[in-house]
């Protein structure tokens, strides 16, 4: 892996962070809603408003605004919440040990879920248990993530009693009943990508196995498990592991609406609250937050295709 | 036969009654246990001088004491003020301090505490409501557990501007940390918050009414689905939950869910901005209140769970509320031919802005859409995210007609100002000069019945100029596990758990 590719990457990196940063603040600013009026509601006396503006600071010119936010992402605190009045990075980071987690998981029973039954699917092609697959995934990625959470409820918290419904219990408290709390919502939110995987991870399958070192290897005798697994889906994972990067802005995406659901206090409730509370800094940090997140992590995946692939990283 | 028939009937019938008699009569009050409450939304912060926001006196409410308390009717009633005298000029109030009142912390609580939170809550940028404390020149302490306020003008409103929660006592000295950390003198103390999941209280042992509060322990879980509150309800995961959707009254019944309701200190109204044509015309106003089938809206917007209104007063303010509802009736053919005197004979096309996420007010304006339909009214329908629609029309009066609702106040010109000329939480843009000059008048009236006189005077022009479409008080419906009891709703914001308790199993 060459320094110059490390470089042009991160360079890339930095500059997408710029722009996101430009974008977010000028669309907040185009978006009608001030987050002062918000705070005073329809139920206030209407002479607060300007006082309030003042307090808050979002009278200032925009580019003070812009530049005073640019100073506190140096600083390590991602803005100033307005409603919260603390540094954004605090906010997130007591929302992290839901989040992370949550995502953690989904993401491990999108792949325990959908690598398997992709590869079975890809080794029986054409046979019942592919259409099978196929089927299941295509329901998989029609259901959205809400819907099948309200589902779960309904089945293992109303009827069964297995799962409480909704909450939190913290890991400090008790990492057994903060786990139960995950546990559905995880269920929700990897189950739909598992769809996604399920469909990748067999079409690239299927393109591998047409490939000659395939055959190559069935003709010398290599027995059939590890053409699968040792030559086949090694080949065939990189394709798996660029959606699996992908879908981490899906999976952020799809937690705002299962936190919401499950009562979860996590990232996705604060970007839900920012957003319709207009709590410019915070959305401020947030979307950065998340940027960095999703751009760092589809980085890992690309250093890690030089890693499966040599090739790649010296081109 | 018959004679054996007979006194069975009668023996179930007589159990029939003393199991009605038993649902009827709450059991006793018992002291302990736990209650599991609902929220919709994580508080605004738990400091009551900091925040407009329900979701914060929802909390603070059972955490902090005012100087004058209220009850359901909206009473005003001793609160940390154990008396209080007026001068005749009605510029100087003298409050009587409760003794060996203590904060949470152990402080005792007296005159020092009580200036300082009165500065603090008329804080300018800081405090929401300041704007209601301006009012107040000066603020003396004569001794410990006497507090002399003085007054820059009479005001017949200022002891009630007192009975809120954001005119709650806090320890003098107590800065920004109360956002997180609140510290009173009220039923429970704070014990933790967990931002987005739970704020838990504790039982205050020294609260200064013998015997209250009665629960141990609350705990205020964030669940803002309101599927998933519906469903914690249902399972049991929570004991108890406000703001019931109408619609699923039934059904929490049947899953032996309590439900009871409680007439609210609301207003809805279709909205209406005279200074846009054509609503500048009385005669259009008019139209469209001969337009609209309020009762049909109550019913399907929430399920007839309210009363219908005629003016901007809701029925929970009984010694004010005026039944103005059979001004204007429900009929089409006299909407049109209004509509034609004032040169629309076919009707004319508008937009009829609806805020998210108010189910209610989206629903009624969805209702009241289709029967302008009738009298040639044709009403586009536009959704606006809450955000929006304060910028949109309550900030830059850029609209025709809305369906909103407003929360009440204890006192009928807190409400009623609101159609002030110069008052910039006037987005209806009504203006008459009649209006401004006896809500003065009301203003500074201490004499009960010369206010009341004024005051219906008020709410006829608010009816007879059609200023809005004047829908309903929506009633407040809660639902609880069987065993609780002792709720009531008070008609400012925020609710107060002190009498309730859980029976015994």
């Amino acid at each position: 892996m060459s320094g110059r590719y490390l470089a042009a990457r991160l360079a890339s990196l930095l500059a997408t962070l710029a722009v996101v940063s430009v974008v977010t603040f000028l669309v907040l600013r185009v978006v009608p809603g001030d987050p002062a009026q918000i705070i005073l509601g329809a139920d206030t006396p209407g002479d607060s408003l300007r006082e309030l503006q003042h307090a808050l600071g979002t009278d200032r010119p925009l580019a003070i605004q812009y530049l005073s936010w640019v100073g506190s992402v140096v600083r390590g605190e991602l803005g100033v919440s307005l409603r919260h009045q603390r540094p954004v990075i605090d906010l997130i980071v007591e929302r992290l040990p839901v989040t992370l987690p949550l995502t953690g998981l989904a993401l491990l029973i999108s792949l325990v879920v959908g690598l398997p039954v992709g590869v079975h699917a890809a080794r029986r092609h054409g046979t019942l248990a592919d259409y099978a697959a196929i089927a299941g995934s295509q329901i998989g990625q029609a259901i959205p993530s809400f819907w099948l959470g309200i589902m779960l409820i309904l089945a293992f918290a109303l009827e069964l009693r297995w799962l409480p419904s909704g909450g939190w219990v913290s890991w400090s408290q008790s990492p057994g009943q903060a786990l139960q709390h995950l546990a559905m919502p995880a269920v929700a939110l990897g189950l739909v990508i598992a769809a996604t995987v399920v469909r990748m991870e067999r079409a690239s399958m299927l393109e591998v196995l047409q490939e000659d070192f395939v055959r190559t290897a069935r003709a010398k005798g290599v027995p059939e498990p590890a053409v699968i697994y040792r030559h086949t889906l090694a080949n065939a994972l990189i394709p798996t592991v660029t959606i699996v990067g992908l879908q981490v802005g899906t999976l952020l995406g799809g937690a705002i609406i299962i936190e919401q659901i499950f009562a979860l206090p996590g990232l996705g409730r604060l970007v839900l609250f920012a957003v319709f509370n207009r709590d410019w800094p915070l959305i401020q940090g947030l979307v950065f937050f998340i940027a960095v997140l999703t751009i760092g992590l589809n980085f890992l995946v690309d250093l890690s295709y030089a890693w499966l692939d040599p090739r790649i990283g010296d081109a | 036969m018959r004679a054996r028939i007979l006194p069975s009937a009668m023996l179930a019938l007589c159990l029939g009654l003393t199991a009605l008699a038993v649902h009827a009569q709450p059991p006793a009050p018992r002291a302990g246990g736990r209650l599991r409450f609902a929220t919709q939304a994580d508080p605004d912060g738990l400091d009551p001088h900091r925040s407009p926001a329900d979701s914060t006196f929802i909390i603070a409410m059972n955490i902090f004491d005012s100087l004058v308390a209220t009850n359901a009717k909206g009473e005003l009633l001793p609160g940390l003020a154990a008396k209080w005298s007026i001068a005749p000029n009605g510029l100087t109030y003298t409050f009587s301090l409760r003794p060996g009142v203590t904060f949470h912390d152990g402080r005792a609580f007296g005159a020092g505490d009580a200036k300082y939170s009165l500065a603090r809550m008329s804080e300018k940028g800081k405090s929401p409501h300041a704007t209601d404390y301006e009012i107040i020149d000066s603020v003396e302490t004569p001794d410990r557990l006497t507090v002399k306020m003085t007054l820059k003008r009479p005001s017949a409103r200022f002891l009630s501007d007192l009975a809120y929660g954001w005119a709650s006592m806090v320890p003098e000295g107590a800065g920004d940390e109360l956002r997180r950390h609140p510290v009173g003198t009220g039923p429970f103390r704070f014990v933790e918050w967990v931002p987005d999941s739970h704020v838990t209280l504790a039982r205050n042992p020294k609260y200064f009414v013998a015997g209250r509060p009665y629960l141990d322990e609350i705990v205020f879980g964030v669940v803002p689905d309101e599927t998933a509150r519906l469903t914690s309800l249902k399972a049991g995961d929570l004991d108890m939950a406000d703001r019931i959707p109408a619609q699923a009254v039934a059904e929490l019944r049947s899953a032996g869910v309590k439900v009871d309701t409680f007439p609210r200190n609301t207003l809805s109204e279709v909205a209406i901005n005279q200074e846009q044509k054509p609503f500048n015309d009385l005669r259009v106003r008019r139209a469209l209140f001969h337009a609209t089938d309020r009762s049909a809206v109550l019913e399907g917007a929430v399920f007839g769970f309210g009363r219908l209104i005629g003016t901007f007063m809701p029925p929970i303010i009984s010694e004010y509320y005026l039944d103005l509802n059979g001004r204007y009736l429900y009929d089409p053919a006299k909407a049109r031919q209004l509509l034609a005197e004032a040169g629309y004979p076919n009707g004319f096309e508008t937009t009829l802005y609806l805020p998210q996420p108010y189910a209610e007010f989206v629903k009624s304006g969805e209702i009241v859409a289709s029967q302008w339909k009738k009298a040639g009214v044709r009403a586009n329908l536009v959704v606006l995210e809450w955000g929006a629609w304060l910028d949109k029309i309550y900030k830059k009066h850029d609209y025709g007609v809305t369906v909103i609702g407003h929360v009440g106040r204890l006192d009928p010109i807190t409400l009623l100002e609101r159609f002030k000329s110069k008052y910039n939480a006037n987005y209806f843009g009504y203006a008459n000069p009649a209006y401004d000059t006896l809500i003065a008048e009301a203003d500074t009236t201490h004499d009960r019945a010369r206010r009341k006189e004024v005051v219906a005077k008020l709410e006829r022009l608010l009816s007879e100029d059609a200023v809005c479409v004047w829908l309903f008080s929506t009633d407040g419906i809660v639902g609880s596990r069987p065993d609780v009891h002792g709720y009531s709703e008070l008609p400012i914001p925020g609710n107060r758990l002190l009498e309730v308790y859980r029976a015994a199993p």
